[in-house]
């Protein structure tokens, strides 16, 4: 009776717990079927496995690193932490069922050395897999501190194994669903605002705050890279660098960076903290765990997104994600990269036009100045810039903007800068003529160019820092500044030239006129005034019926004298000769009053005639040389060479005298000169002391095609 | 007779042309000068009655002699004459104060001969 009653208490506790399984199995189903995160369903299935068990230590662990880890994903009883991991070494029943793939038991843990099961104070165990679309994704396991587990166990647990697996299999379905809308409301928030052309910063800020929202908002951190290991923090979610940060990865570095720029694929680093050399990541910025992956545009690395912790390790996946956000992000950046690139290259266009049009106009150059200093200025991301002249031992400068530095310093010129490259970058000026600027002006670092004007240096365009190197492309952009600045110096000092020279052309005419009035007034018009007052005298005498011959006489001296001079006076305003008879017969006249020898060589001169003002011109020239080398030179000997051909008449007059002639002195060559300088001509002075002087003029002649 | 006469002009050729036309009008006591300098030391010296002075002097012009001369205590009596006719330096001789002026080849016209002779008379 006892024995039936036993009997039937056994049949009765087996159909009442085949009850409660059904029951415990219809509720977890409910649970996954109502979509549930998976978190929940697998909770529900350790909470209903132990309490159907009688309160058994169930554990749910999720296989990671292709079988080298075990991760507790849900537990109940307390005897594992949930997130624990378990590196696979040993011979614990995790590996054995990761090896074998099917349901594994251990009766007595305790004849197997140093499991962590052993630790737990765990004896015995029976794990059946969990397996989801035919790859071994965990293990459903329940253990017992004191006696083996009941026959039977492995089948029990592998029916809720079912429904972690199709709890898993759903929630992946609909996570990547959500995965891929997230992703695609990231991308269109990008899009959106690439279309809209907004700023730089706020588009790279919408890529790191998208990039974050895909992988459960870890800090992530979008880096544009510079080129020579570098890379510059664009925009951050969390992240810990601020951004404008630039990091530089050491060659051989054996961090996320370093292997995504040799692979240019996704990288990741779990424990930075065991790799000696990654310590600084550690260290800087806290980094415990990190993934990179790589931003391609037109197959260059363009940049990278990457994600870091503390020190979890990151979810699998997080490489996918980012990566596959990473080439849907490429080409938009690159289109926010060249519409900012066209954005600068219009605004340098723009700021260039601005000084040119004010070179064009030919504006005072103190004006010119001041826009090449604050248009250099504002191209250069509104860092100082200074416009020096330069006078062989000094630098003054000449105009400022944004610049500590005040107009008017002028300090001393470093005779170790070299302009020969074309530029001049200091990253310190400890050491240099220009400590001074850092001690009063607080200026760290600079980079100049030089402004040459027609061959010589003129002075320099520069930019400065407190301290930051100046940007990278500072000298091309400082350059094309200063060619502008030289244009307008070249311009505005041609000017005031010509302004001079027409002003020494009507200087000139003035004297001329002058000096003609005065010979013509003191000479030959006294000279007639007393012949007609003579005659008239005579006339009166012979009227007395006295001697005239006296009176004729000095009437006829003064006619004669008054010819003598209104010749001189004509032949000094045009020579007849030259006139009459071209630039040779006004030569052999000039040549008949020099009193030194002279060697002449007209052998090339064509026989026609030129250019009325070329031949003038070139009497000129060769008169007042030969005057000069008749009254300064101390000359024994000159030489006159007149040749003409392919568009040009050469003229060349040379003597044997003392030399060192000096242009300035005298203004018989600077009126020659301008007149040269009228025709389109050169007039080049040699003038060596002892040796000589020689003049040589060049003149186009007119009609002549080049050369 | 007439007064003392004062010739002024740089060129001595010039100076001879005008004293023998002084002279063949019967004026007796003439003296030169060749410059402002030379005219006013001798306008200090010996005060003429009148001077014949040209307007292109080396060390001045014969306006600024003009006025130096007929300011003075001896109110000389100037006639200008030049070589250069132009009508205008008839009125800027006139308001330097000389009582005439001459283009030097009009230098033997009866106007002069009585414009010298008419003053010196009344200083008769």
């Amino acid at each position: 009776m006892a024995l039936l009653a036993l009997a039937e208490a056994r049949v009765a506790g087996g159909t009442r717990r085949l009850l409660e399984g059904q029951a415990a199995l219809r509720r977890v189903t409910a649970i996954a079927a109502a979509g549930e995160p998976p978190r929940a369903v697998f909770e529900a299935v350790t909470t209903e496995v132990s309490a159907l068990l009688d309160g058994g230590l169930v554990a749910l662990t999720r296989y990671e690193g292709g079988g080298t880890d075990s991760v507790v994903v849900a537990q109940t009883g307390g005897h594992v932490a949930v997130g624990a991991r378990l590196h696979l070494t040993g011979d614990g029943i995790a590996t054995r069922l990761w090896r074998s793939g099917r349901p594994e038991r251990i009766d007595d843990y305790s004849v197997i050395a140093a499991t962590m099961a052993a630790g737990l104070g765990v004896r015995a165990v029976v794990a059946v897999p969990v397996t989801v679309d035919g790859s071994l994704w965990g293990t459903l396991s329940l253990s017992s501190r004191g006696d083996p587990l009941p026959a039977g166990t492995e089948e029990r647990l592998a029916l809720f194994a079912a429904i972690v697996a199709a709890a898993v299999v759903s929630a992946a379905a609909r996570e990547s669903l959500h995965d891929l809308a997230a992703e695609q409301a990231a991308l269109l928030r990008v899009a959106a605002l690439v279309a809209r052309r907004a700023g730089e910063t706020e588009i790279f800020e919408a890529v790191a705050t998208g990039a974050a929202g895909l992988i459960h908002d870890e800090p992530t951190t979008l880096v544009r890279y510079e080129g020579d290991r570098t890379f510059m923090v664009l925009a951050h979610r969390n992240g810990p660098a601020p951004v404008g940060t630039r990091v530089t990865v050491p060659a051989g570095d054996a961090g996320t960076l370093d292997e995504m720029m040799r692979t240019l694929r996704p990288a990741r680093l779990d424990r930075y903290d065991l790799v000696a050399d990654r310590t600084y990541s550690s260290r800087d910025f806290g980094v415990g765990s990190s993934v990179s992956v790589p931003i391609i545009v037109n197959g260059r690395l363009w940049g990278a997104l990457g994600t870091l912790n503390e020190g979890r390790r990151l979810p699998a996946g997080t490489e996918t994600r980012l990566g596959k956000f990473a080439e849907l992000v490429a080409s938009a950046l690159a289109n926010v990269e060249a519409h900012a690139e066209l954005q600068r290259f219009a605004a340098r266009q723009a700021a260039l036009r601005r000084v040119a049009e004010l070179v064009a106009a030919g504006s005072a150059l103190g004006e010119v100045f001041d826009a090449v200093a604050t248009e250099a200025s504002n191209i250069l991301g509104e860092s100082a810039a200074n416009l020096f002249r330069h006078d062989g031992a000094h630098y003054t400068v000449v105009a400022t903007s944004r610049s500590s530095i005040p107009v008017g310093y002028r300090s001393q010129a470093d005779g170790r800068v070299r302009w020969t490259g074309g530029s001049c970058r200091l990253p310190t000026l400890a050491g240099t003529d220009s400590a001074r600027l850092t001690r009063d002006f607080d200026v760290g670092a600079l980079v100049a160019v030089p402004i040459f004007v027609e061959g010589q240096l003129w002075g320099g365009l520069s930019t400065t820092t407190p301290g930051d190197p100046p940007p990278p492309d500072a000298e091309d952009r400082l350059t094309e500044f200063a060619k502008l600045a030289a244009a307008a110096i070249a311009n505005a000092e041609n000017k005031e030239k010509l302004r001079t020279s027409r002003a020494r052309v009507v200087a000139t005419a003035d004297e001329v006129r002058q000096r003609l009035q005065r010979d013509v007034h003191d000479g030959a018009q006294q000279r007639l005034v007393q012949t007609v007052l003579s005659l008239k005298l005579a006339l009166d005498a012979a009227a007395r019926g006295e001697d005239t011959v006296g009176l004729m006489r000095e009437a006829l001296e003064n006619a004669e004298r008054a010819t003598v001079e209104l010749r001189d006076i004509v032949h000094g305003i045009l020579p007849m000769a030259l006139a009459r008879g071209g630039l040779r017969a006004g030569i052999e006249s000039l040549l008949t009053a020099v009193t030194i020898p002279v060697d002449v060589d007209l052998t090339t001169q064509p026989l026609e005639r030129l250019p009325g003002e070329v031949e003038v011109t070139a009497y000129f020239v060769i008169a007042e040389a030969l005057t000069n080398v008749v009254k300064h030179a101390n000359a024994t000997r000159a030489r006159l060479t007149v040749s003409a051909g392919a568009g040009r008449l050469e003229v060349e007059i040379s003597d044997d005298g003392a030399g060192g002639a000096d242009p300035r002195r005298g203004s018989g060559l600077t009126g020659l000169s301008d007149r040269v300088d009228a025709l389109d001509g050169t007039l080049r002075l040699t003038t060596t002391a002892g040796v000589g002087t020689t003049v040589r003029v060049v003149l186009p002649l007119p009609g002549a095609g080049p050369g | 007779m007439p007064g003392p006469i004062l010739v002024v002009d740089d060129d001595a050729s010039v100076r001879g042309l005008v004293v023998r036309i002084l002279r063949s009008w019967g004026h007796a006591v003439i003296s030169e000068a060749g410059s402002v300098a030379e005219a006013l030391a001798h306008a200090r010296a010996e005060p003429p009655g009148l001077a014949l002075v040209d307007i292109g002097l080396p060390d001045g012009d014969g306006f600024s002699l003009t006025r130096q001369l007929v300011s003075g205590r001896a109110a000389i009596r100037v006639v200008l004459f030049s070589s250069d006719a132009d009508p205008s330096n008839r009125a800027a001789a006139a308001r330097a104060g000389a009582i005439g002026f001459f283009p030097k080849d009009e230098l033997l016209s009866p106007a002069l001969q009585r414009l010298i002779e008419e003053r010196s008379d009344d200083g008769q």
